[in-house]
């Protein structure tokens, strides 16, 4: 082994110079998952895009506040009609595009309107659909008219892939990326390295990094590994990668409420889940802060009674539902399974927590009389072939606002509506809190719709996941707070 | 099969006896595990997510709160049967196919090696990968493709064993005699190279656990809650710095019994006076 | 001799032929295709999903395409990738260099080391040195990659610090700072190729010392260091070294897990990207690449036996 290791101490000296930068700049080290396998576009709204590059060289509307509402970026301040179906947005003066250009009404309507180009395709067609059309009434005023009312369109426009680009520069966006964002773009490699640097003119001031550069690393075991080795100042940590930071000065680990989830679904159109009994015995069976312990640990997240709604969400519906396995046990005897019931739980590796979850949850419902065989699939084309196919299966999602997500998943015929349910009056319910514009009055019909879910929905949401991230002890100026609510221009790192 | 006088060969050699010794011990375990498992190897327990190891859970904790060392006994039963069934399958095929090609030869033998020679070529995993995603996962399905892709090999295997003996006096009488092929296969080669492959099947069987072992960190192995060598260390590699003892025993526990089964087919293949034939193919 | 070594590159191409046709098979069959994989779980669906497929010709009979592409291929021309929209021999170039790299400094600094270690080992055979080598060599063999390259990189980048832990230089870096970034993919490599090679040595070395010439020199009073370095060594190596080919070839395959755990970017790590992709002209490429690797070495191996072994030359192969 004498002879490995003089190579190595040879290529580490090696490695260290070919390194260390030349100058003092401040460069800012992240890695890319490379999810879109080279295939990124700098075009945020098409469905490839390069989401870690397009939020900082392109701008919102508006941000998220304090407490996740909508709050002012390039609009400064918006009106609706008593109806809700007609917006007025008031923007931001004296913003310029990186190409030196001035920012107008004219960006933002036509920004808008691109949503629904259908050569496009884009995903954000199906929240954004219900833009009728987008008016410029002056340089810095437009007014969106909407198909039908929604009081929630802020909510709706703080959607990630909202971005304004400059009038008409769509067809070229993705090799000319032209944002008012506090980065500009250097060179893009998504499968190598992606250089944004500082973009000198940003209306909020100059950003304090120099430059940020990104890495292609597909594996999220080598990512950890990139950061763990000092590669990286910045990454997204799994609950049980986080104590290998622990206690390291070198490292700043940062834990906050998310929206992610991993939940069940039992299908309500597929034996035996038809029956709202049973479906609400697999549910009521599970111990929910005993899961959320052993999958993400202490001060791992919230527990819940199956909402996929956010903590920090306004519309959230606070239930309560500990272990009941007595009253799984009466209601499956009700249903017909005295003798307990047999089901087939299919999950994968695709998404991380999703094994283990089932796991979990097999041993939890066993004491009601549930039998569950656990099948692994594998995790290439588990979205084809399993998910929204077999009768009961383990799902993932991200979080996002209690409007879009009630309707994404729950809503009679909707694509993404993977436990198949379907009523009328929950729809109904849906359709009245859209169009409701006192807050507290939609509050009380988002609540009453998720408390039909937990009453015979198909879906079990134990727990919503808390996010983590590590930072190189050198950073400042990122908050515990999900990564939309970083102000990057404000990041810095010192010594 | 195998007499006294060549155990007496293998076990008087270190490394032989050591090889014996590794697979007996771990063949006793995996038939008396469950009789002396000290803990419920599947009862999960918040309160004692990886813990060290401790005198009543002497190899620690695993992620969500297992007995590491009820886990570990029962971790290889499931990977042996697959790799015994998959073993059987690869040997039966491989066997099958290069004795026939060895006693055929000409033409056919030359192509048909070199369609093996393209099988061969493509890397392993992503056969896998594409099998696992046109079949499924699972036993059922594991077995069919380790069979597939292992019996490679013994075709070589067989064939060069085979080789050796189709220009043979025996076999060449047997032809005159206008013998069928299969009764001179059956009758006349396999005899001869019996010994070759059995030591050959030893180790490809060690090699399957292995193989198996890489597909449950791909996610395709053994399926919850059977407790699982290769289940168990892709589960705990994302802990190797904090809780090293999670990726340590189930890995001691495969290495040793690979290693046991090598040690002793080597010794077995010396002392059958099969070594020579089986190295001249290998690889 | 020269009519021997055409006619086994000339089947040497069949292989290589079957090795598409298999390859093109195994992915039809696989479930999903490159517009469900690239448009995910959210857009593949309806008019988006049925779009994609036109553009992307995935519409027409697998047949008809296999035959376009074994056409394009036959001008020398590896087709466009699905998913990146790009010319497949301008991803797949620079990608097989970095794998070749890897898989050339693995062997010059494992081959070498594992011989010498093959042959120390089998000189002191059944003592403890021996075992204790022996026995390290095969719990080598047995550590799943991924555990190696965890392993290594716990040890010499994280708890040392003396290399970095996986690399992040390019795909396009120039060759050098490729593999100085860090020699842990090589090692890990390095370490699988010096287990096999080892264990191959040590038997050849034991065969050979057990031959009628070395007993008959050593009764005529030959020196010890004479009989090891005159006539066993030679006798003993020189019938290895094709078989190491065949090692070398055979264990290629390894680069899939040690370059993802690596994030090297060869073309191990793009082979899984794209099948996970299913970008089929891509998985065809690599694959493609693989079986020449693979037949090549095996051909070169063959040739290297035919000039050690003369008998050899005049077998049927």
């Amino acid at each position: 082994m004498g002879m490995s290791r003089h190579v190595l101490c040879l290529a580490a000296a090696l490695a260290v110079g070919l390194v260390t930068p030349a100058s003092a700049e401040k460069v800012f080290r992240q890695a890319n998952d490379l999810s879109f396998g080279g295939a990124e576009s700098l075009d945020p709204l098409s469905s490839n895009r390069f989401i870690e590059v397009v939020a900082l060289i392109y701008s919102r509307l508006m941000r998220e506040g304090e407490s996740g509402e909508a709050s002012p970026e390039l609009a400064t301040s918006w009106t609706a009609n008593a109806e809700a179906t007609e917006w007025t947005l008031t923007l931001q003066p004296g913003v310029k595009f990186h190409d030196g250009s001035d920012f107008d009404a004219a960006d933002v309507a036509y920004s808008l309107s691109r949503i629904e180009d259908p050569a496009l395709e884009s995903p954000v067609a199906s929240v954004l659909g219900i833009i009728d059309r987008v008016e410029v009434v002056d340089p810095l005023t437009v007014k969106i008219i909407l198909e039908a009312p929604h009081a929630g369109l802020p909510l709706l426009l703080l959607d990630y892939r909202v971005r304004m680009i400059p009038d008409g520069s769509g067809p070229t966006i993705n090799e000319n990326p032209v944002g008012t964002g506090p980065f500009r773009v250097e060179k893009v490699d998504a499968e190598g390295t992606t250089t944004l640097v500082a973009n000198d003119g940003y209306w909020e001031g100059r950003p304090k990094l120099d430059k940020i550069q990104f890495t292609a690393i597909p594996d999220a075991e080598a990512r950890n590994q990139a950061m763990l080795a000092g590669q990286l100042d910045y990454n997204l940590l799994t609950a049980e990668q986080a104590p290998l930071y622990a206690n390291n000065p070198a490292f700043q680990v940062q834990s906050f409420p998310g929206g992610q989830w991993v939940g069940a679904v039992f299908r309500t159109n597929a034996e035996p889940f038809t029956d709202p009994r049973v479906r609400r015995a697999l549910r009521i069976a599970v111990d929910r802060n005993a899961m959320l312990t052993l999958l993400e640990g202490t001060d791992g997240g919230a527990v819940g009674c199956d909402t996929p709604v956010k903590v920090s969400d306004p519309y959230r519906a606070n239930l309560e539902c500990p272990q009941d396995i007595e009253g799984a046990k009466a209601l499956l005897a009700e249903a017909g399974y005295p003798d307990g019931i047999d089901i087939e739980l299919f999950t994968s590796d695709v998404s991380p927590g999703m094994v283990r979850f089932a796991e979990v949850y097999q041993a939890q419902v066993a004491p009601a009389g549930i039998r569950v065989k656990v099948n692994l699939a594998p995790s290439d084309g588990y979205w084809d072939d399993v998910w929204l196919k077999e009768p009961a299966f383990v799902t993932a999602w991200d979080g996002r606002p209690a409007d879009q997500f009630l309707n994404e998943i729950f809503r009679t015929g909707a694509g993404n509506n993977e436990s198949f349910y379907s009523d009328p009056a929950f729809d109904a319910l849906l359709d009245k809190a859209r169009s409701t514009v006192d807050v507290e009055a939609a509050r009380a019909l988002y609540v009453q719709a998720q408390q039909m879910q937990f009453d015979d929905g198909g879906t079990s949401i134990p727990f919503l996941k808390n996010s983590r991230r590590v930072l190189n002890g050198k950073v400042t100026g990122i908050l515990p707070k999900p990564e939309e609510f970083i102000r990057w221009h404000l990041v810095d790192l010192t010594e | 099969m195998i007499g006294a006088p060549i155990l007496r060969v293998v076990l008087s050699k270190p490394s032989g006896a050591i090889g014996v010794t590794l697979v007996v011990g771990h063949v006793m375990l995996a038939v008396l595990s469950p009789l002396v498992l000290p803990h419920d190897p599947i009862a999960q327990s918040a309160d004692l997510i990886l813990q060290m190891p401790s005198l009543s859970y002497p190899f620690g904790t695993d992620r969500l709160g297992r007995d590491i060392l009820s886990r570990v006994m029962l971790g290889g039963r499931s990977a042996m049967l697959i790799a015994t069934l998959a073993t059987l399958v690869a040997m039966v095929w491989g066997t099958v196919v290069g004795l026939l090609l060895a006693l055929i030869g000409g033409r056919i033998d030359t192509h048909m090696m070199r369609i093996v020679d393209a099988l061969s070529s493509i890397p392993g995993i992503l056969i896998v990968m594409i099998f696992v995603a046109a079949l499924g996962v699972g036993a059922a399905a594991l077995i069919p493709i380790l069979g597939y892709s292992y019996g490679l090999s013994v075709v070589y295997i067989a064939r060069a064993a085979a080789l050796d003996f189709v220009a043979r006096d025996f076999v060449l009488a047997a032809q005159a005699r206008g013998e069928a092929r299969s009764t001179i296969l059956i009758r006349e080669i396999l005899p001869n190279v019996r010994d070759t492959l059995a030591v050959q099947g030893a180790m490809q069987w060690s090699w399957l656990m292995l193989g198996i072992t890489s597909l449950s960190f791909l996610g395709l192995g053994v399926a919850p809650p059977t407790p699982d060598w290769g289940l168990m260390i892709a589960d705990a590699r994302g802990v190797m710095p904090t809780a090293p003892w999670a990726v340590l025993w189930p890995m001691a526990m495969l290495s040793t019994l690979i290693v046991g089964v090598n040690l002793a087919a080597d010794a077995f293949a010396k002392a059958l006076g099969v070594d020579q034939q089986l190295r001249t193919v290998a690889a | 001799m020269l009519g021997l070594i055409l006619r086994r590159m000339a089947t040497g191409w069949i292989t290589v032929v079957i090795v598409a046709v298999v390859v093109f098979i195994g992915v039809e069959v696989m479930p999903g295709d490159a517009c469900t994989a690239m448009l995910g779980r959210d857009a593949a669906r309806g008019d988006v999903l049925e779009n994609c497929r036109d553009r992307m010709g995935l519409n027409r009979p697998p047949v008809e395409r296999f035959v376009a592409w074994a056409g394009d291929l036959a001008q020398f021309d590896l087709g466009v990738s699905m998913k990146r929209e790009r010319p497949i021999a301008d991803i797949v170039g620079p990608r097989l260099r970095n794998t070749l790299i890897l898989a050339a400094a693995a062997a010059l600094a494992g081959v070498p080391l594992a011989i010498g270690l093959g042959v120390m080992v089998a000189l002191r055979r059944e003592r403890p040195f021996d075992i204790i080598v022996s026995t390290t060599a095969l719990v080598a063999m047995t550590m799943p990659e991924f555990v190696a390259a965890a392993l290594l990189i716990l040890i010499f980048a994280i708890w040392l610090g003396w290399s970095a832990g996986v690399v992040t230089a390019a795909y396009d870096a120039p060759a050098l700072a490729l593999l100085f970034a860090t020699p842990l993919p090589a090692v890990t490599l390095a370490l699988v190729y010096m287990a096999h090679i080892l264990r191959m040595v040590r038997s050849s070395v034991i065969d050979t010392a057990g031959a009628d010439y070395i007993l008959m020199a050593r009764m005529k009073g030959v020196p010890e260091r004479q009989i090891v370095l005159r006539h066993l060594l030679p006798n003993a190596i020189l019938p290895t070294i094709p078989v190491i080919g065949l090692t070398l070839a055979w264990l290629l395959s390894g680069v899939v897990i040690v370059e993802s755990a690596f994030n090297y970017p060869g073309l191990g790590r793009l082979a899984v990207n794209a099948v996970a992709d299913r970008d089929l002209p891509l998985v065809q490429a690599t694959a493609l690449i693989f079986g020449l690797i693979y037949v090549s070495m095996t051909l070169i191996a063959d040739l290297i036996a035919m000039a050690l072994n003369p008998r050899l030359r005049t077998r049927r192969l």
